[in-house]
């Protein structure tokens, strides 16, 4: 063996100790996130369909421009400064007038009196408080929102939350990237399952070949995804202690692109609604919330958000003079003018969120998420199943992948049940979600330290999964009586999408749970057949 | 279990590619609002760092976990600490 082989193979063990370390210290966080990760790209969708939303476009069939004056005239002054409307998933348009200013947290945030009004432009809602504070507490979204948390804090409290999600990330990196440099036939990996394999060793080549074909993504996700966290836990505020001698407001308005000292002289603001026609013949499509700043003021303007568009990749801001309603620019997503920074930071958002071509990048996403989930899943099983075979104390991991495995995805499915039926019993929704997680959780460990027999206590759970999955477009239909024609008529897509999945999800469990028990009964019967062979033979 | 765990803590590859690296990365980071062109947005020199802190992190673990030499490893971290913070103590302070 020559010096370059020999460091070659060290270099290759290395690696693999790395790729192996990496995965067994933070595997389980890991992988929460990532499922959660995968849930999350949908998030929009199960916003609509816990709300058997259907979306009506209130902002182009409602007069924006008389409502706005209407609400200006009952509301304070103070919150002029800037009006933010949209539409919720429970068919109300939302208009929250708001200043900005310091919470109790320290951070900058919008402050002011939110009002949610139905399609007849009567206000059913009025809230005043921090954005984030109305926000945490509104009920139309308490599942996705929860959900969202989790892949993005683990409910940790910032910035520790976002900081653990950020090393996790970098956990991903380090194991995608190790994976990536121990292949040396990578493309004969991505097809190598050996047909005569079963067990481990089908396990093992299960892992490779999913773990190849989802090795670019992986990258993609754990780099972008750190960057999220690590930017909004600590970096931003950090680059503004550098750059600006810690002015934050020097730095918000840089990031915003909005000058400092507006001019607050009165003059008449234009008409909203020709600006938002306008806005949509460019677009071709409604905009997903509008900004109003100064109203009234010479420095008025409105910004039109669109999510990206056919053949598009990145979001599409537009800005309107709000005095006269003139077209100003397409304004880049930081800063006033198009830089090297807006540019990457336009890409890194539908990178990661996947929502660069509608509902089929989502499926892809969501595709490649499983194939991430199954590599870690599969990657702590392997290591568990080798431990396992030298010490019988490493029978706990095996508990734990399992407890965690096909834990999470019945906690979140029972935290979905939790959400419905506190809706029907008009409880508080944002409550009753969470809790329903932490319950569920409590009785999952319950029975995962009861049931003594790991291949039993790993079928419970899958049927668990299979059978919530299967009650959950009941339940939703029972709670808001919107069934399939219905959505089929008025084209709800991310309704109809959200309860196939769960269906197909369903289905597989069932499946799985199947196969497993046929797999048990060969065993049994191999059993059988060899010690009546032994016993013949005596 | 506890013996390997002993023995990590002990490897000076571990304060390398661990701390020091994570270390020197959020320092060039850092340094980078101070010497990358912020271009006409004035936002280059917070994002582009921003952006990159995961890619220098991850350059400098790689090469610091699968050297053979350590110690042209060990000068370069102090070089890059050593400059990075020169520049941030030139910003503060100069």
């Amino acid at each position: 063996m020559d010096q370059n082989t020999s460091a070659f193979r060290s270099k290759a063990k290395a690696l693999l100790s790395l790729h192996s370390w990496s995965g067994i210290v933070l595997g389980m966080l890991l992988y929460a996130v990532i499922f959660t990760g995968t849930v999350a790209v949908v998030a929009d969708e199960i916003g609509e369909w816990s709300n058997s939303n259907y979306p009506q476009r209130l902002m182009l069939t409602s007069d924006v421009n008389e409502t706005v004056k209407r609400l200006s005239a009952q509301t304070p002054k103070e919150y002029l400064d800037e009006i933010s409307a949209y539409e919720n998933d429970r068919q109300q348009l939302v208009y929250f007038f708001h200043t900005h200013k310091q919470n109790p947290s320290g951070d900058m945030d919008e402050y002011g009196v939110q009002y949610a009004l139905n399609s007849q432009g009567e206000i059913v809602t009025e809230k005043t408080g921090f954005g984030s504070d109305i926000y945490a507490q509104d009920d139309t979204y308490a599942l996705s929102r929860f959900l969202v948390s989790i892949h993005t804090e683990l409910h940790i409290p910032s910035p520790w939350g976002l900081i653990l999600t950020g090393i996790l990330g970098l956990a991903m990196l380090i194991a995608s990237v190790s994976g990536f440099m121990m292949h040396r036939h990578l493309f004969i990996d991505m097809f190598s399952i050996r047909k005569q394999r079963d067990g481990q060793s089908l396990k093992r080549d299960s892992h490779t070949v999913a773990g190849t074909w989802s090795i670019p993504f992986a990258i993609l996700l754990a780099f972008t995804g750190s960057f999220f966290s690590f930017s909004t836990a600590f970096g931003i505020p950090a680059m503004g202690i550098v750059a600006f001698g810690g002015d934050q407001e020097a730095l918000m308005y840089a990031m915003v692109g909005e000058q400092q000292n507006k001019s607050e002289a009165r003059m008449a603001s234009a008409n909203l609604n020709l600006m938002l026609q306008d806005a949509v013949q460019r677009q071709s499509a409604a905009p997903t919330f509008l900004s109003i700043s100064h109203i009234g003021t010479e420095s008025a303007s409105v910004l039109a958000f669109f999510m990206p568009n056919e053949g598009k990749v990145g979001y599409e801001q537009l800005v309107y003079d709000g005095t006269n309603g003139d077209f100003v620019e397409y304004k880049p997503i930081v800063g006033s003018v198009p830089s090297l920074g807006s540019s990457i930071l336009s890409l890194i958002y539908p990178i990661h969120f996947g929502t660069f071509a509608g509902l089929w990048s989502k499926i892809i996403w969501i595709s490649l998420g499983v194939a991430a989930c199954y590599v870690t899943i599969s990657g702590l099983q392997l290591y568990a199943h080798r431990n396992q075979k030298n010490e019988s104390s490493w029978q706990w991991y095996s508990r734990l992948c399992v407890w965690g495995f096909f834990g999470l995805p019945l906690c979140s499915l029972a935290s979905t049940v939790g959400f419905f039926v506190s809706g029907s019993l008009g409880t508080n929704q944002s409550v009753w979600t969470q809790l329903s997680f932490v319950i569920s959780a409590a009785l999952i460990s319950v029975l995962s330290l009861s049931i003594k027999n790991i291949h039993l206590l790993k079928k419970v759970l899958l049927a668990g999964n299979g059978l919530f999955c299967l009650i959950l477009p009941m339940l939703r239909y029972t709670t808001s009586g919107t069934g399939w024609l219905q959505a089929l008529q008025h084209n709800m897509m991310a309704m109809m999408f959200i309860e196939m999945t769960l269906l197909f999800c369903s289905v597989w469990c069932f499946f799985a749970l199947y196969k497993s028990m046929q797999f048990d009964q060969q065993n049994i019967n191999q059993t059988n057949t060899s010690f009546s062979t032994q016993e013949t033979a005596k | 279990m506890g013996k390997s765990l002993l023995f990590f803590f002990k490897s000076q590859r571990f304060w390398l590619s661990g701390p020091a690296t994570l270390l020197v990365s959020l320092l060039f980071m850092l340094a980078m609002a101070v010497w990358f062109p912020p271009g006409v947005g004035n936002v280059n020199n917070i994002i582009l760092p921003l952006v990159l802190l995961p890619l220098i992190w991850a350059i400098l673990f790689f090469y610091t976990y699968l050297t053979t030499n350590m110690r042209k490893a060990q000068w370069l971290l102090v070089a890059l600490f050593v400059v990075n913070s020169a520049i941030l103590t030139f910003k503060f302070l100069g």
